[in-house]
């Protein structure tokens, strides 16, 4: 019972520290990132590849979070003026060209086999029954640190940069913010919390192969935070528990259905699909989401 | 004669074959409140957007302070002191008219995100300082009491307000103003015009574009008409009422003259 | 491979992914958002078709006609069900776009609850490639163009001949002044649906027909979809036909310089240059 209890707190803080950097993007800024899972595929592998060459895992995970910040500034300069929709497309395909890529370039990536038995954290040191335990406290301290640090960053005169864009860039402009600018810094933050959370799920899972960052991944950090609430450090928190709970849920009464394996996580992703249609409709604002801030009315 | 703050020169812009704007030139001096009138469809807006750096001219210049804004973002221009309002007032509505007016300071070290980590006692002792004016600026345009309301919720009147407060945040060497009066009640044109006559005496100049002319006898020292595209005279505002031309380009002479 | 067969493979990629631009197009003009969930349309027609021809045991081309049927009633449905409600809510572009995610995951992973994860094909023999002229051809691939095109024939009879079909164009091109002209614009709406999924799931029967029957074939085309969409300029269905074309030439021609599975890559760089240069579209008028 407890070790469910660790995985979940577990699984629902590597989703959060996910969502953050989304919620970032949009929640604060208001760009449409369909492509977070990119980033997070770019973390996982370069802290495994770096980490299985015997790279100090401290610095394979902090050189996968830079190197998903410059692919963040890279994929950013070209598209962050495009319309959002636009906008919006092009990530769908940066995520997928990352996954294509990760999947045919064998020599580097292994491919589609994948990679496995990598150093984690630690991982000599503490007992291997006690390290999903060890990693849920790692990763309870990081969110925490994160929410304190978002919680800064928008109450911040930067924050409210950022806020003022995704309210009304034609009047942030008119009031002297470089528009652009913020954009791609609030992508390149964000992406790199997507690294982080990759790396995390890395040394949690201790194997990683392409379809482990199928776009679905991405339209998780989606619901949880409009589920939890747009704009809301809180919501992350509240909505990936929820999440969480959901998913683990549906795995315990899975023994008790009359359905293949295959239907019921399909059946899963149909209920997330449908709550996100009903949120949209009825409460678009999310649990804790304020609806005076939202800006999704035309 | 004092200095010419802002300068446009020559400047033509057409769309799809079809000039908006042809060979447009005028200066408006440091300190005065100049005026842009024209019948609609003259192309004001656009000569007021290539200014603003919305619009790049397809030829001619344009110099602010004697530096050529040509091609300069938006964003550069109002930062260098040429701050601009919008026709139909754009407050952020989803954030409190307080969070509007600090916004708008301009040189705020809090919005680059190092110092944020690296200056946090400078950043805060900026925020409170940058409040307090904010605050002063509210009480002085009687929007006080609504400083923690989101600016959604303010009323049309209140948002004019609120655009005029927020533009003096950013602390601007000149100010255009996009149909400053267009829809508002006789009682707030009055405050509106006060508001602009105590800035000018403080040493800001305007530019301000108005369609029809009930305030612009009153308040402006030069005024430039425009009609199909192109600029028609320019003069005192006496001279350029009277002028018969004037009158003709105003769909048959109908101008309110109040 | 030789150029002539690339040639030859591209024009019939082209043809499904052209028939599925064209909804795509009119939808995103029409309703004025991108519907991320159109792949999983053409998916769904694929699956409708599958049904009624191997579960249901009906014959092939009426069960072709079923599906493009269906799709259409059910595109319709939701039509009046979800888009309309968001319609009366004043609902941004960007909502919508949020919530055909969350139909798009919904409707893709309703057909793996239906009918599981793996391949199917449809109880159709298989083709033997005819040799005519230096390339191999096989019976389904001519099918494709050749149903495409009457398709495509139809599209433009519609919008050029009947009223409704004017209709559409008004709504298109100038939906304020088709609204205040007295088009009754929920009804043109619906029938954009109508259309623009028949379409759809009439590309999906074919493309099914031609290869197979998956689950994501629908998802994993979104990209040359859109692609094909904005090159050919959002609203214009000749410039759908026309961006189609291009891209499935543009993707099986690459294959001569690029890995093949990179072709994705290939719709992806044309929709971003696109985007950044003309984001109008070839055909696309301001």
């Amino acid at each position: 019972m407890i070790d469910y209890l660790v995985t979940i707190i577990l699984m629902a803080g590597i989703y959060a520290i996910f969502s953050f950097g989304l919620q970032l993007e949009w929640g604060f800024t208001g760009l449409l990132n369909f492509g977070h899972v990119g980033f997070m595929a770019i973390g996982a592998y370069t802290t495994v590849l770096l980490g299985t060459s015997g790279v100090p895992l401290f610095l394979a995970v902090l050189t996968g979070v830079l190197l998903a910040g410059i692919m963040g500034a890279l994929l950013g300069v070209p598209t962050l003026r495009l319309r959002e929709d636009y906008l919006a497309i092009t990530t769908i395909g940066f995520s997928e060209i990352v996954r294509f890529i990760l999947h045919n370039e064998a020599w580097l990536t292994n491919g589609s086999i994948g990679i496995g038995g990598f150093p984690r954290p630690f991982g000599d040191l503490v007992d291997a029954r006690d390290y999903e335990l060890f990693l849920m406290v790692v990763v309870l301290i990081v969110v925490f640190g994160l929410f304190l640090f978002q919680e800064h960053l928008i109450r911040s005169p930067w924050g409210r940069a950022l806020k003022s864009i995704r309210d009304d860039e034609g009047v942030s402009a008119s009031l002297g913010k470089n528009v652009f600018s913020y954009k791609v810094q609030s992508l390149v933050l964000g992406s790199m919390m997507a690294a982080l959370a990759g790396s995390i799920l890395a040394f949690y899972m201790q194997f990683i192969n392409p379809t482990t960052f199928m776009p679905i991944e991405t339209f998780y950090a989606w619901i949880i935070i409009m589920a939890g609430g747009s704009g809301s450090n809180r919501g992350v928190l509240l909505g990936a528990i929820l999440f969480q709970l959901f998913f683990s849920g549906t795995r315990f009464i899975q023994g008790y259905l009359p359905l293949e394996p295959t239907q019921v996580g399909a059946l899963r992703v149909v209920v997330i699909g449908l709550a996100l249609i009903i949120l949209m409709i009825y409460r678009p604002q999310g649990i804790l989401g304020n609806k005076e801030e939202l800006s999704l009315e035309s | 004669m004092r200095a010419e703050i802002l300068k446009v020169e020559g400047v033509s812009k057409s769309f799809g074959g079809m000039a908006a704007v042809s060979d447009c030139t005028l200066a408006v001096e440091e300190g005065e409140i100049a005026g842009l009138i024209g019948p609609n469809g003259a192309g004001k807006s656009t000569l007021f957007e290539m200014i603003t750096g919305d619009l790049i001219p397809d030829s001619g210049e344009i110099q602010f302070h004697g530096k050529s804004i040509l091609g300069v973002p938006s964003f550069r221009i109002a930062r260098m002191g040429l701050v601009r309002t919008f026709q139909i007032p754009r407050a952020l509505n989803k954030m409190t008219v307080l969070e509007n007016m600090m916004l708008a300071s301009q040189n705020q070290r809090g919005e680059k995100i190092w110092n944020l980590f690296l200056r946090r006692g400078t950043v805060r002792r900026e925020e409170e300082r940058t409040r307090e004016r904010a605050l002063e600026l509210l009480e002085l345009f009687s929007l006080g009491t609504m400083a923690d309301e989101y600016a959604g919720a303010l009323s049309g009147g209140q948002k004019k307000l609120l655009a005029m407060a927020r533009t003096l945040m950013a602390s601007p060497k000149m100010l255009l103003l996009d149909e400053p009066f267009a829809g508002v009640n006789p009682t707030l044109s009055k405050r509106l015009l006060g508001h602009i006559r105590e800035l000018r005496d403080g040493g800001v100049t305007f530019l301000v574009i108005e369609h029809g002319i009930p305030y612009v006898r009153e308040l402006c020292d030069s005024v430039y008409v425009m009609n199909r595209g192109e600029i028609m005279t320019s003069g005192p505002p006496g001279e350029v009422m009277a002028d018969g031309r004037v009158l003709e380009a105003y769909l048959g002479g109908e101008i309110d003259a109040h | 491979m030789t150029v002539e067969q690339l040639v030859v493979n591209g024009v019939v990629l082209g043809c499904i992914i052209a028939l599925s631009a064209i909804g795509l197009s009119m939808t995103y003009r029409i309703l004025n958002f991108a519907n991320l969930a159109h792949g999983d349309f053409v998916t769904f027609g694929a699956y409708a078709a599958f049904l009624f021809s191997a579960l249901w045991g009906v014959n092939f081309l009426l069960a072709f006609i079923l599906a493009i049927a269906s799709t259409s009633l059910f595109s319709m449905l939701l039509d009046v069900v979800i888009w309309r409600r968001m319609r009366t809510k004043g609902a941004s572009s960007t909502a919508l776009m949020i919530l055909s995610i969350g139909l798009a995951i919904s409707l893709r992973n309703l057909l793996v609850f239906s009918f599981g994860p793996n391949i199917k094909r449809y109880p159709m023999p298989l083709q033997e490639g005819i040799g005519i002229g230096g390339v191999v051809i096989t019976g389904y691939q001519l099918v494709v163009v050749a149903v495409a095109l009457v398709l495509m024939l139809a599209i433009h009879h519609l919008l050029t001949r009947t009223t409704m079909g004017k209709a559409m164009r008004a709504l298109s091109d100038n939906s304020d002044l088709a609204r205040v002209s007295g088009i009754d614009v929920d009804r043109v709406i619906s029938l954009t649906w109508a259309i623009g999924m028949a379409l759809a799931a009439a590309a999906g029967v074919l493309y099914g027909l031609m290869t197979n029957i998956n689950p994501t074939m629908g998802w994993f085309m979104v990209i040359p979809i859109f692609s094909a969409a904005i090159l050919g300029g959002i609203g214009n269905p000749y410039g759908a036909m026309l961006g189609g074309m291009v891209i499935g030439l543009s993707q099986e021609l690459s294959t001569l310089i690029l890995p093949s599975e990179y072709k994705i890559a290939v719709s992806f760089l044309i929709m971003i240059a696109v985007l950044l240069r003309r984001p109008q579209g070839i055909m696309g008028g301001r």
